[in-house]
């Protein structure tokens, strides 16, 4: 099945090139439509089913990505039996939020509890399969699927913002991650994800504070919209989003102290402080910026 | 012995001959074309050090197509003869049931390795020429591909004797593609079994013909060093039980067949 999916991959990628040219401009052309044509769209099942497809293959990649990630082996969360004999999955976060996961034990099990006697012994020699915890591969690997998946559903944010913090960070290509991100904000002008990792990217690789501040203030706008949106449908941002829009605030907040617009720095920190109390980062920037503000020279990071 | 052996060598190159007629090798070029694409994607990421996408890309291009052409070819050929009649002139030159289709069994799956093997050697000249080097595993990969194109030859035949065509041909292409799942889903649920059904899920896994233990594809794409001979050798054993098993059971049923 896995094959499948590698095939729906690659012929899915051709298929996206093609199609992607001739879709997304009539998608960007809302005003083309009319509310009664969007509700045929909605309501029609070849468009349904289509939009199933890239979700489904969407996620498959994704799992590609998983695979990479540790060499091939596949991993499993513990079965109930074994979590009552003391097995817990290992929670791995050392690359980023967004790639931040639990590792049970491998899918192919240990000769010790593997009871298919010769058939267990041969699997082990055949598929990727080590002893104990999970080892993790150089995440530039990941790079290409990042943008396969991207190309095949141009609305999974996670790819962009992923596959951009993996290419400024461990490929050294900040300007193909800016790239990448400019493209996710293009496709998805409502995520104030991507608006937050472009913010990010702009302070830390290009010290360009001005760019970066106008996308984090656009992230943080938008996470506050998307919050508030939630709200009403009694849902909320998950943690990685919350942990994201503070650090939106965060560096908002530094962006306009490393422009000198000090007053606006501490407008930030005290409406993050409001909307993420708990996030005490902003409180010592908050006071970094007081201190700068009355002439003391801002500390070395 | 001598001349049965002939006549089913005959049978093999008629068939080998048919399929070069009907132009399935001329898809080891277009898949060739589909891996340069793969493969030119990758430049176009710009990235230094993803070898491992290109051979992922080439692999799963290698034994999806591979594993196609020979469920494809292997599942036409009884059929075929029987249905255009072709089959009572090759009986009578004369040649005995079981000749004819071990002789078209031998066809089979002598093109199915050479279209694996066209693959490979393309495969490997686009990783050298893209630098990347193949190690002993990429060698033992082609090994175990080539091993189960024989074994799925004679599953596949086998079941073109009891199913209609095209019954065949999906069956075969869920049980080659998708065994891995089959295998991974009893693994991951196993625990949880108790009793009867246990015993159950450990029957089918042991019953199962697993192909999924002669693909090596994702050590070579991770860069895993090269398995051991004696596995090598067990699944070629593994193979060789199920080979014979499917081509007794072929035989058994040609020569009961009313024609």
């Amino acid at each position: 099945m896995n094959k499948i999916a590698d095939l729906m991959c690659i012929v899915g990628l051709v298929a996206a090139g093609v199609l992607a040219s001739l879709l997304a401009p009539q998608m960007q052309a809302e005003a083309r439509y009319k509310p009664t044509e969007y509700e045929a769209a909605r309501e029609s099942i070849a468009v349904t089913l289509m939009g199933q497809l890239r979700m489904s293959v969407g996620d498959m990649m994704w799992l590609k990505t998983l695979e990479y990630l540790h060499n091939g082996i596949i991993y499993r969360m513990p079965t109930k039996r074994e979590e009552s004999q003391g097995a817990r999955a290992v929670e791995f976060a050392g690359m980023g939020a967004g790639v931040a996961h639990k590792d049970g034990p491998s899918l192919v099990p240990d000769k010790d509890r593997d009871w298919r006697g010769v058939l267990g012994e041969f699997n082990r020699r055949v598929e990727p399969w080590r002893p104990g915890h999970a080892q993790h591969s150089d995440p530039q690997e990941l790079i290409p699927w990042y943008q396969l998946l991207a190309k095949f559903n141009p609305n999974y944010i996670q790819a962009y913002v992923n596959g951009a913090f993996f290419m400024s960070d461990f490929a050294r290509a900040p300007e193909m991650a800016r790239d990448f991100l400019l493209l996710g904000a293009k496709k998805n002008p409502w995520s104030f994800e991507v608006q937050a990792a472009l913010g990010r990217l702009y302070f830390d690789n290009f010290k360009d504070y001005e760019k970066a501040a106008q996308a984090l203030a656009k992230a943080v706008k938008l996470a506050n919209d998307e919050k508030r949106y939630l709200a009403k449908r009694d849902e909320a941002l998950d943690n990685v989003q919350e942990q994201l829009r503070s650090e939106a605030y965060l560096f908002l907040a530094r962006s306009y102290a490393e422009l000198g617009r000090y007053d606006e720095a501490l407008d930030v920190c005290d409406a993050g402080l409001e909307e993420a109390p708990g996030y005490n980062l902003l409180r010592v920037e908050k006071r970094i910026v007081k201190k700068s503000v009355s002439g003391q020279a801002r500390p070395p990071e | 012995m001598g001349a049965r052996i002939r006549k089913s060598t005959a049978i093999a190159y008629v068939t080998v001959l048919e399929s070069v007629r009907r132009k399935d090798p001329y898809v080891v070029l277009i898949l060739g074309a589909a891996m340069v694409i793969g493969a030119g994607l990758f430049s176009r990421f710009g990235v230094e050090g993803l070898e491992k996408f290109v051979k992922d890309v080439g692999l799963s291009v290698t034994t999806i197509f591979s594993v196609v052409i020979c469920v494809v070819a292997a599942a036409r050929q009884m059929p075929t003869e029987i249905q255009n009649r072709t089959l009572y002139p090759s009986l009578g030159k004369p040649i005995s049931r079981n000749g004819f289709y071990l002789g078209k069994y031998l066809g089979v799956g002598l093109m199915s390795s050479a279209v694996v093997l066209a693959f490979f050697l393309l495969l490997q000249s686009i990783l050298l020429g893209f630098r990347i080097p193949v190690g002993a595993i990429f060698y033992q990969a082609l090994y175990l591909r080539i091993v189960s194109m024989w074994f799925i030859a004679a599953g596949v035949l086998c079941l073109s004797l009891f199913v209609t065509h095209a019954a065949n041909v999906t069956i075969s292409l869920l049980a080659c593609l998708g065994m891995q799942m089959l295998a991974h889903s009893i693994l991951y649920i196993h625990d949880e079994l108790t009793g009867l059904s246990s015993r159950l899920a450990e029957g089918l896994y042991w019953v199962a013909p697993h192909l999924e233990l002669f693909d090596l594809s994702k050590k070579v794409i991770h860069g895993w060093p090269a398995v051991p001979w004696w596995v090598l050798a067990g699944m070629t054993v593994y193979a060789v039980i199920y080979t014979g098993i499917f081509l007794a059971l072929g035989c058994l049923r040609l020569r009961r067949m009313p024609l």
